[in-house]
């Protein structure tokens, strides 16, 4: 699907990211999510540390961007960074082909620091040309278009038949210049949203993006 | 020497009896002798029988003998499980009187959900002669390393409504218990107290495995009688349905005539539904009229019930919520609205009226539909021949083990064979094959038996050969998430500066807008904002009717011994009963249009109409069997053709639609149903991996992976939120073998399509004879299932290819011009 964001062209990819212009831009990944229940006591099972790297970098491959910019909530939680998930995520970092920007999260920040050999480029916000990456919509400079995550946008939809189901999405919020981008983690939930009437919303299906139109929402 | 109890038990505890002018029951009697005896048993007699006094009067007759009457700080003697903790408050009332009259000083408290800190603090520091606990308290206190000490004068345990809890997974969670505490303590009695069900005898061995129960009925002491309100013009009566307010009129007259009336109805809506219509024809709706259903806020139940006890008001409009033990003796008319769809079930609402002992209890049946008014006659068919319907205990549900176990060893550090001993020793675990008992242990250790999949996992540990849980995190967490009990996403509903009202499913709320006014509570509201789970709402700021939430869950369905009852009663002469007798006319179109369904046959009606073709198929065994039963023959019916078959099914049989021709010879229709393949074709035809991710909630939760928020504790558990769906999709992905993703496919084929009784009807249907019969019009059973081809289900398909599906019907309907 691709669409014009203040005047810049931009993809919307069916993995839960965005190619705008040169940059592959995704939100919420969430590592060390399960890591951070077991260390709870809740027995999750490990596995997605090393499947959303490798589909970040399935995505890198395709597309060849010349930044990654992930925009936030690249970690879950601090008792979520425990060496197995350190270490796929440093191999991660070696290997991939292009500089990554993080833009810092409500996560992050509690978090703690990342190793500091590791060639990550942290910001608050991060501006690409027109276009501006932060967090939380609620912390988007006003005057700029923005793109951000945090919210996990997922809509309900109805089949007019009582068994309707929910599907992630991106949010494209018209009013305040803003689009939401859905949790890249396998292992993230969704949030429902209530748009407003002029926003749009697309999701993904099978290999691609579809806008959804408002007879099904 | 005995003591003087022993030979006359009676004559110790008559002042409670003398007080009120009664008599003690022979039953009563018998069951004191017994306990007196050393004996444990099971005590079966309808709501309002004095079973309460049968099993508490033993156990305190024995303690006049050996306990200081003037001791406050009798020792712990009675523990008393009840399963709901609303009860928990009049059950704890029904057992001071008694020792208030014998002049007792001995204490009874309760520890429950609802109990304040300061009491549970209380508790902590020592317990009463009588300890009133629910399943979850009592796991909860089994965590406590000093429990067994301060249990260490028990003597009795008694499982009050024990048929509530039989085949739940809290009935399992009670079962452990129960091992638990007799491993202590040998001696331990047990006394179930359980409403009249087809099983008994199992229900007594799985409260007992190993030491045969006494069995006491206090069964013919009470007498039902089961009335109809008859519609006058049958001919204008609907067909199908089931909000049914042709009645109200004559409802609103029969609660004028009653002091106090409980109206019963079968789901919330029609709660909703009924409230609001009767509050329009009634003098004084807010004196009079109230509301009661699970949904409610606890304060506002509360509110109801105190009504209820003094009876300052009218009539109750409510759900099955109302149906358990409390005692409301001002109630002298019970209304059922609707198919009672069991037959235990009538029993037990119509014992909600006449609870004085030796009072008679009578309810009142209001059709809503033509046909429930056989429903109505087949019940008291029933009720006559004593066909109740059983409660099938629950076997190796391993989520309820995983979280046990943990239980225990935070309590008592233990080693694994003992432990294994203990479970072994009650009826839901017995002979749990080593593989399982093996994949428990590693899941309470290890994480699972895919050690990789586990990294840094580690909670119970093995130390000196016992299981302990050293981390205290992972204790306080774990009693955190003990229970069994789950709910769906629930949205509170809340005045914006005043009391909440309850809770309704997110769906409800989800697509309101701001301003849409909705009934709730017996109230037109309007909503003001959802956010956060919580729906805020205000008074309406003009008047006008608002929507009626639809809350989820599957219909509950005509259970077996209800729909045999119904087939033998079409079978009878109408003229029998004052119910069959208006309905002939019906019946009678029925009978020359096709033929009346029995269970010696099997009934097929054909019929064409301008939509295409209609197979209406009359097994007569239920409607989760009639789902099961519809979408499989429709999947094997178009496997071959490709047509697209709809189906609809109620209690009475199925529906396929087509707008294709549809197979009529006998043998295709009877590899339809055939039961070769059965499970292989169902688990094609119903995705079920989709229907088991839905219910995976219940068992995730139970197995303590869904941690629930609590107010005042957001903050330590914010990073452990995720639903019971996306845990599901993670197992699957990266620990395939984990038992509980085979225990929600088990549970989704055992209660979402009763598999056991489906294959039991297949196998029937085999030898019934087919009767294929042609009809040019809907015949009165028929319609029904025609009527219901709108909502027809379409379950089961992933959300991709449903979306799909959607976008492309979209993108028809825009390209043929409509616009």
């Amino acid at each position: 699907m691709h669409l014009t964001l203040c005047g810049s062209p931009c993809i919307l990819l069916a993995e839960h990211a965005l190619l705008a212009g040169e940059a592959l831009i995704l939100a919420d990944t969430h590592f060390g999510k399960s890591a951070a229940f077991r260390a709870r006591g809740i027995p999750i099972p490990e596995g997605d540390t090393v499947a959303d790297t490798a589909r970040i970098h399935a995505l890198v491959e395709r597309h060849a961007p010349r930044e990654l910019v992930i925009a936030g909530d690249f970690l879950h939680a601090a008792d979520g960074k425990t060496e197995e998930v350190l270490s796929v995520l440093g191999a991660f970092f070696a290997a991939l082909p292009c500089p990554v920007r993080l833009v810092l999260g409500n996560h992050d920040r509690r978090a703690g620091n990342l190793p500091s050999d590791w060639s990550a480029d942290i910001h608050d916000r991060y501006d690409l040309g027109d276009l501006t990456v932060v967090h939380d919509p609620r912390h988007a400079p006003p005057e700029r278009f923005t793109i951000c995550g945090h919210l996990h946008p997922a809509v309900r939809i109805r089949d007019g038949r009582n068994t309707g189901f929910r599907s992630p999405c991106f949010w494209l919020r018209e009013a305040e210049q803003q689009l939401i981008l859905p949790a890249f983690g396998t292992f993230t939930g969704g949030q429902v949203i209530r748009p407003a009437d002029a926003d749009r919303l697309f999701a993904p299906l099978r290999d691609g993006v579809v806008e959804l139109p408002a007879a099904v929402l | 020497m005995p003591a003087p109890t022993l030979q006359n038990p009676a004559a110790r505890v008559r002042p409670v009896f003398d007080r009120r002018g009664w008599s003690p029951f022979p039953f009563q009697e018998d069951a004191w002798r017994a306990y007196l005896a050393g004996e444990s048993g099971l005590l079966h007699a309808p709501t309002g029988l004095g079973k309460t006094l049968a099993a508490f009067l033993g156990p305190v007759a024995e303690g006049m003998d050996r306990l200081d009457p003037d001791d406050a700080q009798a020792p712990a003697t009675v523990l008393w499980i009840t399963p709901l903790r609303a009860l928990a408050a009049d059950t704890l009332g029904n057992l001071r009187a008694p020792l208030v009259d014998l002049g007792l000083r001995w204490e009874v408290g309760a520890r429950t959900g609802d109990t304040s800190s300061y009491r549970r603090a209380k508790l902590r520091e020592r317990l009463p002669f009588c300890l009133v606990t629910t399943p979850e308290s009592l796991s909860l206190m089994l965590t406590y390393p000093d429990f067994r000490e301060k249990l260490a004068g028990l003597r009795c345990v008694v499982a009050d409504e024990w048929h509530e809890l039989l085949g739940t997974k809290r009935g399992v969670q009670t079962e452990l218990c129960l091992a638990r505490l007799r491993r202590w303590f040998p001696e331990l009695r047990t006394w179930g107290l359980s409403a009249t069900i087809g099983n008994l005898h199992e229900a007594a061995r799985v409260l007992s495995p190993d030491a045969p129960l006494t069995t006491i009925s206090g069964d013919l002491e009470k007498e039902i009688r089961i009335d109809t309100l008859l519609p006058k013009e049958i001919g204008r009566f609907p067909w199908s349905g089931h909000i049914g307010t042709s009645l109200l009129k004559e409802v609103a007259a029969e609660i004028a005539k009653a002091r106090t009336t409980l109206l019963f109805t079968n789901t919330r809506s029609q709660t909703e539904i009924w409230h609001r219509e009767l509050s329009e024809i009634m003098d004084d709706p807010g004196r009079d009229l109230a509301v009661h259903h699970g949904s409610l806020d606890l304060e506002e139940r509360r509110a109801v019930e105190a009504r209820l006890r003094e009876g300052s008001v009218r009539c109750v409009v409510c759900t099955s919520s109302l149906d358990l033990g409390v005692d409301f003796s001002p109630v002298d008319q019970v209304i059922q609205l609707g198919s009672p769809k069991g037959v235990a079930r009538l029993l037990q609402r119509a014992g909600r009226s006449g609870h004085q002992p030796g009072a008679v209890s009578r309810i009142l049946c209001v059709p809503t539909q033509a046909l429930e008014l056989v429903e109505f006659a087949a019940t008291r068919d029933a009720i006559g021949a004593r066909h109740l319907e059983a409660r099938i205990p629950l076997r190796h549900p391993l989520d309820v083990l995983v979280q046990h176990l943990l239980t225990v060893v935070i309590g008592q550090p233990d080693a694994p064979g003992d432990l294994r001993r203990e479970v072994e020793s009650t009826h839901a675990f017995q002979g749990l094959a080593d593989d399982d008992w093996e994949w428990a242990l590693a899941f309470i250790t290890t994480g699972g038996r895919a050690l990789a999949a586990y990294p840094n996992y580690r909670k119970a540990r093995l130390e000196d050969g016992k299981l302990t849980v050293p981390d205290k995190r992972h204790i306080q967490l774990h009693r955190m998430s003990i229970g069994t009990i789950t709910s769906d996403l629930a949205v509170t509903v809340r005045f914006a500066r005043g009391p909440t009202l309850g809770t309704v499913e997110e769906g409800f709320v989800a697509r309101m807008r701001p301003g849409t006014h909705f009934i709730f509570a017996g109230r037109l509201l309007e909503l003001v904002r959802f956010r956060n789970q919580v729906a805020t709402v205000k008074p309406p700021s003009r008047r006008n009717r608002g929507e009626v939430p639809i809350w989820g869950g599957a219909k509950m369905p005509l259970s077996n011994e209800l729909a045999a009852a119904v087939a033998q009663r079409l079978q009878r002469p109408p003229a029998e009963t004052p119910e069959t007798e208006r309905v002939a006319p019906i019946l009678a179109i029925q009978r020359s249009w096709s033929e009346l369904p029995s269970r010696e046959t099997l009934l097929v009606e054909h019929a064409r109409s301008r939509e295409g073709e209609h197979l209406f198929v009359f097994p007569l065994a239920g409607r989760l069997v009639h789902e099961g039963l519809g979408t499989l023959a429709a999947h094997r019916l178009t496997e071959s053709s490709g047509a697209t078959i709809q189906v609809t099914m109620n209690d009475y049989g199925f529906g396929l639609h087509s707008n294709r021709p549809l197979p009529l010879d006998e043998d295709t229709l009877r590899r339809a149903f055939s039961p070769e393949d059965l499970l292989d074709d169902l688990l094609a035809c119903l995705n079920t991996a989709e229907l088991a991710r839905r219910h995976f909630r219940e068992v995730a939760r139970v197995a303590g992976l869904v941690v629930q928020n609590f107010p005042g504790r957001r903050r330590t558990t914010r990073d452990l939120q995720a639903s019971s769906s996306l845990l599901f999709d993670v197992f699957r992905n990266y620990d395939p073998q984990n038992l509980l993703l085979q225990q929600a496919e088990r549970e989704i084929l055992e209660h979402q399509l009763e598999l056991t009784r489906l294959k039991t009807t297949m196998r029937e249907l085999e030898t019934r004879p087919l009767r294929l019969v042609e009809t040019k019009r809907l015949t009165p059973l028929a319609f029904p299932l025609w009527a219901e081809r709108l909502s027809a289900n379409t379950t089961g398909k992933d959300y991709a290819t449903r979306l799909a599906a959607m976008l492309e019907e979209l993108e028809q309907a825009a390209g043929s011009g409509r616009e």
